[in-house]
């Protein structure tokens, strides 16, 4: 099954650029910005750029906007603790199922599962190890 | 020209899938060996493996049509009153040479579309929501998890569970472990292995591939031990498994054989040694002295395709 799949299947969240999370970052910092004002901040990016990734947050509904004069005032549609955790939230969920381990090393695999027994006989081993080395490294 | 181009492609592509599974069948034989050296250095065997079919079907290519070198191996011969030397063309070889590098094309660009991409996406949108901790990022969730995302640059995270259900030791030894990866490029390491492997059958390669990943996580246990005892890498490799076993939801998880009891004994036990240089030389000339011995015959077999 590759990642791609997963994402589509279990992942609410759309997925996000750099430049969708700096605004969406930007908006949460100071909020009802202008798609200009967000550019002054953003620096390295048009106005055009700034404005086509604006639209698309608004299609992903990830911002509120409503029309001030000629242009776009833009707010976050939800807060910075909630769309971290629906991204996390997708992301634990993918470990679990095992679809990321192609594209990551995790220090201990969701899907390597070890029974309590030989958990605790590994521990105990360890044990024995760690007052081996002690007992070897106290002075004579 | 175009049949030179098409019968050289043929050749190679199929030497590469022909290999590829000979690879394949034949790896159970080596594979005890691989897994009691010394991980980093099997890490690199194995690569080399997995490696092996597309590199003897590129040498072998390349002696097959260099006029120079291939006049000292095949046996001189003539077509239709022509005796200059030449490498092996058929022009009935346009068409299924079309077909295999198509084939191979997808399966590439598959493999890099459904890893390459998904993990630099991936790793900044972690990037962007995680908190900077020195060596790692820390991930808000009370999940226990620790990994590494990304491959020239990879970036390690770590989740605030694990934080705070591990001693600052055990996470000295966690993120040790996945700095090892960072500097051994384990993830590109991997990715190359997948990439090698894709045009063929997935259960063909996936043997390695397992046996690539656990040498891989050995590897950076070690380079974790070197800094610290053998005993607290160990210790933390059992904490982590704990903590994520606790977290499991049942009927999601699968079954696959623990890595971790390996993990953990090889720790404990004594270092493997690694193979000697004059066996890792010896299997090199093996290669290429085969590479070389079945250019004559090959020439042969590719002239009589119609």
């Amino acid at each position: 099954m590759t990642y791609r799949k997963t994402v589509r299947q279990g992942n609410a969240l759309p997925r996000l650029g750099e430049l969708e999370l700096a605004l969406l970052e930007a908006l949460w910092s100071t909020p009802e910005q202008s798609a200009a004002s967000l550019q002054r901040r953003a620096g390295r990016s048009s106005l055009s750029t700034i404005q086509s990734t604006l639209e698309r947050l608004f299609r992903k509904a990830l911002v509120h906007r409503r029309k001030q004069g000629h242009a776009y005032v833009y707010s976050a549609a939800m807060g910075r603790p909630e769309l971290l955790g629906r991204l996390l939230g997708g992301v634990i969920r993918q470990l679990h199922t095992g679809s990321l381990d192609p594209i990551l090393s995790s220090f201990v695999d969701f899907a390597d599962r070890i029974d309590g027994d030989t958990l605790e006989r590994l521990d105990e081993l360890v044990q024995q190890r760690r007052q081996a080395r002690l007992a070897g490294d106290e002075p004579c | 020209m175009l049949t030179l181009a098409a019968s050289m492609l043929l050749c190679f592509l199929l030497l590469w899938l022909l290999f590829g599974a000979l690879s394949c069948a034949v790896y159970p034989l080596v594979r005890n060996t691989m897994r009691s050296i010394d991980p980093a250095q099997a890490s690199v065997l194995l690569l080399g493996w997995i490696a092996l079919p597309v590199g003897i079907a590129g040498l072998t290519c390349a002696v097959l049509y260099s006029p120079d070198v291939s006049a000292l191996l095949v046996a001189g011969h003539c077509h239709l009153g022509s005796c200059r030397q030449h490498g092996p063309q058929s022009a009935g070889a346009i068409l299924p040479a079309a077909l295999l590098l198509v084939w191979t094309a997808l399966r590439l660009c598959n493999g890099l579309r459904s890893q390459w991409l998904p993990a630099r996406r991936l790793g900044r949108e972690l990037a962007a929501v995680g908190r900077c901790r020195g060596d790692y990022l820390e991930l808000d969730t009370p999940e226990a998890a620790a990994f590494t995302v990304g491959w020239w640059n990879p970036r390690v995270f770590i989740t605030a569970g694990l934080r705070a259900a591990c001693s600052p030791r055990e996470l000295d030894c966690i993120v040790l472990h996945e700095r090892g990866h960072r500097r051994r490029r384990d993830n590109v390491r991997l990715l190359v292995a997948r990439l090698l492997g894709q045009p063929l059958p997935h259960c063909w390669s996936q043997l390695m591939l397992e046996d690539l990943k656990l040498c891989c996580e050995q590897a950076s246990d070690q380079f974790a031990a070197r800094a610290v005892a053998p005993e607290e890498v160990a210790a933390a490799l059992l904490q982590v498994a704990r903590l994520q076993g606790r977290g499991a939801r049942p009927g999601v998880l699968a079954f696959t054989g623990s890595h971790i009891e390996r993990r953990v004994r090889a720790l404990l036990d004594a270092p493997a040694s690694p193979l000697p240089g004059e066996w890792v030389f010896a299997c090199v000339s093996a290669a290429v002295l085969f590479t070389l011995a079945i250019v004559n015959p090959l020439h042969r077999a590719l002239e009589m395709i119609p």
